[in-house]
């Protein structure tokens, strides 16, 4: 075997913080192979990000590398000096950042930023390196290279700044890029293209790659080996289709067990939290997770010991075995909830946001035109149901969530709760009937209450005769929270336990209906899940009706009863969720549910990588919406915007569907007239269709 | 699914006062503060209680009146004048102990006065925004035109030179400076989902400014209030330099400096000690805020390094 060009040996990291000293990463050894993606892969706190740091040497003040060796083609890295380091770090090892948003100056060109690097690191003169430049925006594929070299950063999107500063970290040939979480901030058809794109960077510039992420199935995809870290320490490694199909550590296991998929299986959840980096346990840290664990377990830290093809830190690898990483349970697909009559209604809701926010720019002509968030939706909610609304950032989905419950003023449209129209519902009754459940724990719960305080003001709005002490004993033991924990401020407590306290606040009042934006996407894969059943549980219990908003459609699979996609403010297809999942009909459907990675490694891999971004809202395209992506358009669809119209399988607003539906339809109603003039697509047969079915 | 709140609880992490103060105490220097500030206040208390209640009997008792010129006038430190005498014959070291008086309750009460009104205008501005922020923080704006000492010696000179109008003209001046900071933090409270969810439980406007946005914009205010502080005694003490102050027989320390300048060459004792006593409380008032700012920080191990 040729020598690595990466090793990591005994790597220790420690940081100082009130408490004293604490290890964030201890003993990580791990090996990078010329040409090889690998995957480091944990949940937050896993120590992941501290690692790649250790090897650039760029920790913070607080930090230091306690111990052990980083060998870049041979030369220790951890001893180099500062001087040293910088003509290493871009030349040698480069690495791109999660936030796009902020790794970039603002106040500096696209091009400035670039040709900096490569001034920095190569001897070349400016012209030189600007052509290079405007080579290497095209090597990332962004469309017209020429032009947005002296762009600004706030002039592209996420996903364009990303391939900006992939096209940094590449400029100098470096032999090993990091990318840390470098598609996390990114939506999901966007992260498809990324990774695609570091995908072939990585095969054309024979660089080796370190994928930093907590998305196994983006390691699946992408790497060519991991390593799962959990605690501070790697506990598996070995070659991804090994790892992933028959993990060995209990941990690896758990982990793909508990990762909700697109596929109809139940995730069988771990329990329980990934420990402070201060409050490690004796021997191994997982051992109090552990469903296999003994009393040898929680004597000594365990080695990572090489078995087969990989190495393993476990004790009791021989006893366990190869684990199945997909949970036999079937998913409980009798889940369609008992349903009664509509709740909610809205009819062509609208929401434009204007930019003019000084009096001339409302006076003068020729400002921005208005942003449409949401564009004439129309959505309905049974008592009892659950409706997932899937869209990536930008689609309106929060938007029509937050004018459900008034937060916002809608521009147009009707909404109606409980059959009367929202203005009839005086405020003091829609506040406690409607409840809204935030995306961000850190930020919903206000810093300087405790835990009983926020959950006090709640009860007593309600009922101000209830016995505040008891019902906040009652929530809390609902949400599965100690009571004790009310004497808790928000920062104290961990992100699921905060979620949780948040969705207590929401139960407080009685609601009948509950928005819930996001609820998920700031936790962990593992308290993800134990949400989203404490969710589920609750909502099934109380036979409450809500509304789940989510730009990841595992989540909406697990959870929803019906799913309406949203895309650039209006909802192209809404169906039962199977049967969408299952036979997606609107192109956007199809491409969204084959842009989510499955951490199978043998799963079929043939995906739909969706060109282009969202467009800009202010000047959204002529026709559909989505024509400027849709690998199917057709002419008709620049000319026309599309209803959404129901047929067997739900309701869809394309084109293609209405036509297949139509010809259909037509060769039963004529079915003894010879008739073959079913491609004009008008809106009164499909009105009497929809009336119809 | 409980396995949570067992496994997760963090009992140890102390809370946002106790870490406060863990924070403040570690700022050597911002200690060094509050004691200086803390001997100046009780002085002065002790000096209110005597003048107002005893007839100068506690002072008298210990020491000397401030107020009776029984002495040789222009006499340098001594053992038994440490400070020396003014030129009337009175005890400097009674003078200036008195002086931490007036020092002590025009800072205490315009602060306060400036810091509650100011602050309810400007958490008010910041949430309710529209028309109501336009109006309030443009009349702040105006406020803001005129240098503050100037609009305080108009005032009082409006007014008139008694303690009670030295306080309400302080107290104006240092409101656009409160105002201008709590519209700022309330604005990104107001942000904070924490505020949309009292929204959506329907609580009314009064609790939603006092209870979720006012308590998280305290931090600054606090820093901003002992800041402040320091200004108000150089400001009472400008006023009663220019004459304009608490009249005489009254010691203040900005008069009793007046009083001894036209002796800076001969006798510059009298300037001297009460000039110092104005330093050092500025300075122990400003290092309390320095230290409150960085114990405020939520970035709590910024410094900590290896």
């Amino acid at each position: 075997m040729p020598d690595p060009l990466l090793s990591v040996q005994d790597l220790t990291t420690e940081f100082a913080t009130a408490q004293g000293s604490i290890r964030a990463i201890e003993n990580v050894d791990f090996e990078l192979r010329s040409g090889e993606t690998l995957g480091i892969v944990g949940e937050s706190g896993s120590g992941k990000s501290v690692t790649a740091r250790s090897i650039m040497r760029l920790l913070d003040d607080n930090g230091r590398i306690a111990s052990g060796n980083v060998k870049l083609d041979g030369h220790e890295l951890t001893k180099l000096s500062e001087r040293e380091l910088t003509d290493v770090r871009g030349s040698e090892i480069a690495m791109i950042f999660q936030d796009p948003m902020s790794a970039l100056t603002p106040v500096l060109t696209v091009g400035r930023q670039i040709t900096e690097t490569i001034l920095e690191h190569q001897n070349v003169t400016k012209a030189r390196a600007r052509k290079e430049a405007i080579e290497l925006l095209d090597r990332v594929r962004i469309p017209d290279p020429e032009s947005v070299i002296d762009t600004y950063p706030h002039q592209l999107s996420g996903g364009q700044r990303q391939r900006v500063l992939i096209a940094i970290a590449v400029s100098c040939d470096p032999s090993v890029l990091i990318a840390d979480e470098p598609t996390t901030a990114l939506d999901v058809t966007i992260e498809a293209q990324i990774l695609d794109l570091l995908k072939d960077l990585v095969r054309e510039r024979e660089m080796s790659l370190i994928q930093i992420t907590h998305d196994l199935g983006v390691v699946a995809e992408t790497c060519d080996r991991v390593a799962v870290m959990y605690a501070g320490r790697v506990v598996e490694q070995g070659p991804v289709s090994e790892v992933f199909v028959e993990p060995r550590h209990p941990y690896t296991g758990g982990l793909l067990r508990s990762t909700p998929r697109i596929a109809d299986v139940e995730p069988d959840l771990l329990a329980g939290n990934v420990p402070d980096p201060g409050e490690r346990p004796n021997g191994c840290n997982f051992a109090p997770r552990c469903p296999h664990s003994t009393e040898d377990c929680r004597v000594d830290d365990p080695l990572l010991d090489p078995v087969d093809n990989r190495e393993i830190a476990c004790v009791r690898t021989e006893t366990i075995g190869s684990i199945d990483p997909i949970p036999d349970e079937a998913r409980r697909e009798s889940a369609r909830s008992e349903t009664g009559k509509t709740i909610v209604e809205g009819e062509a809701i609208q929401k434009e946001f204007t930019s003019a926010d000084s009096l001339l720019d409302r006076f003068l002509p020729g400002g921005d035109p208005p942003v449409k968030a949401v564009d004439g939706v129309d959505i309905s909610l049974a008592q009892g149901e659950t409706l997932g609304l899937v869209g990536e950032s930008g689609s309106g989905k929060t938007t029509l969530g937050r004018l459900l419950l008034k937060l916002t003023d809608r521009t147009d449209g009707k909404i109606s709760f409980d059959d009367r129209p929202l203005t009839d519902v005086s405020n003091t009754e829609l506040r406690q009937r409607i409840q809204f459940i935030f995306q961000d724990p850190n930020s919903s719960l206000n810093p300087r209450q405790t835990i009983g305080t926020i959950l006090g003001y709640a009860v007593k709005k309600h009922d101000p005769a209830a016995d505040v002490e008891v019902r906040t004993a009652e929530l809390l033991t609902e949400v599965g929270l100690d009571p004790e924990t009310k004497h808790e401020y928000p920062h104290q407590l961990s992100g699921g336990q905060k979620q949780r306290v948040g969705v207590a606040r929401a139960l407080a009042v009685d609601p009948d209906v509950v928005v819930a934006d996001e609820p998920t996407s700031a936790l962990d894969v593992s308290i993800q899940g134990q949400l989203l059943d404490l969710l589920d549980e609750i909502r099934r219990d109380r036979g409450l009706s809500m509304i789940f908003i989510s730009h990841d459609l595992s989540v909406i699979r697990h959870i929803a009863d019906r799913v309406a996609v949203m895309y650039l403010g209006r909802i192209v297809e809404v169906g039962e969720t199977q049967d969408l999942f299952e036979s997606p009909q609107h192109p956007y459907t199809e491409a969204l549910l084959s842009a989510v990675s499955s951490p199978d490694p043998h799963a079929d891999t043939e995906r739909i990588v969706l060109d282009g971004e969202i467009p800009d809202p202010k000047r959204p395209p002529t026709g559909c919406n989505f024509v400027t992506r849709c690998p199917e358009a057709m002419p008709e669809c620049k000319r026309r915007d599309p209803e959404l119209a129901a047929n067997d399988d739900g309701e869809v607003a394309c084109f293609l569907h209405h036509d297949a539906a139509r010809s259909e339809t037509d060769r039963t109603d004529n079915l003894n007239e010879d008739s073959a003039s079913g491609s004009e697509a008008t809106d009164t047969t499909r009105a009497d269709r929809s009336g119809d079915l | 699914m409980s396995n949570e709140s067992t496994s997760g609880q963090q009992a140890t992490r102390p809370t946002g006062l106790r870490r406060t103060w863990r924070g403040f105490r570690s700022h050597g220097l911002a200690v060094a503060g509050l004691v200086v500030v803390s001997v100046v206040t009780v002085v002065g208390l002790l000096a209110y209680i005597d003048d107002t209640f005893l007839g100068n009997a506690l002072i008298t008792s210990v020491y000397y009146s401030p107020f009776e010129p029984r002495f040789i006038p222009l006499q340098g430190p001594s053992m038994a004048h440490p400070f020396g005498t003014d030129t009337l014959g009175r005890d400097v070291l009674a003078r200036t102990i008195y002086g931490a008086k007036v020092s002590i309750q025009v800072a205490l009460t315009a602060v306060l006065v400036a810091a509650t009104i100011g602050s309810l205008l400007g958490v008010l501005a910041g949430y309710a925004g529209g028309y109501v922020e336009t109006i309030l923080m443009r009349a702040v704006d105006v406020m803001l035109g005129f240098p503050a000492l100037v609009l305080a010696i108009g005032l009082v000179a409006a007014l008139g030179f008694t303690l009670m109008n030295v306080i309400i003209a302080l107290g104006i001046v240092y409101i656009p400076q409160f105002a201008r900071i709590a519209r700022s933090t309330a604005l990104s409270v107001s942000n904070e989902e924490y505020v949309d969810a009292a929204k959506t439980m329907g609580y009314s406007t009064p609790h939603i400014v006092f209870r979720e946005v006012l308590p998280n914009c305290l931090s600054p205010l606090l820093v901003q209030a002992s800041l402040l502080m320091a200004f108000a005694i150089i400001a009472e003490a400008s006023l009663s330099f220019l004459g304009l102050g608490v009249q005489p027989p009254t010691p203040t320390w900005g008069q009793m400096v007046s009083d001894g300048s036209g002796y800076l060459t001969s006798a510059p004792w009298i300037s001297l000690f009460p000039g110092a006593a104005i330093f050092v409380t500025v300075l122990g008032f400003n290092l309390i805020g320095d230290g409150l700012r960085d114990a405020l920080d939520p970035r709590e191990n910024a410094e900590r390094r290896f």
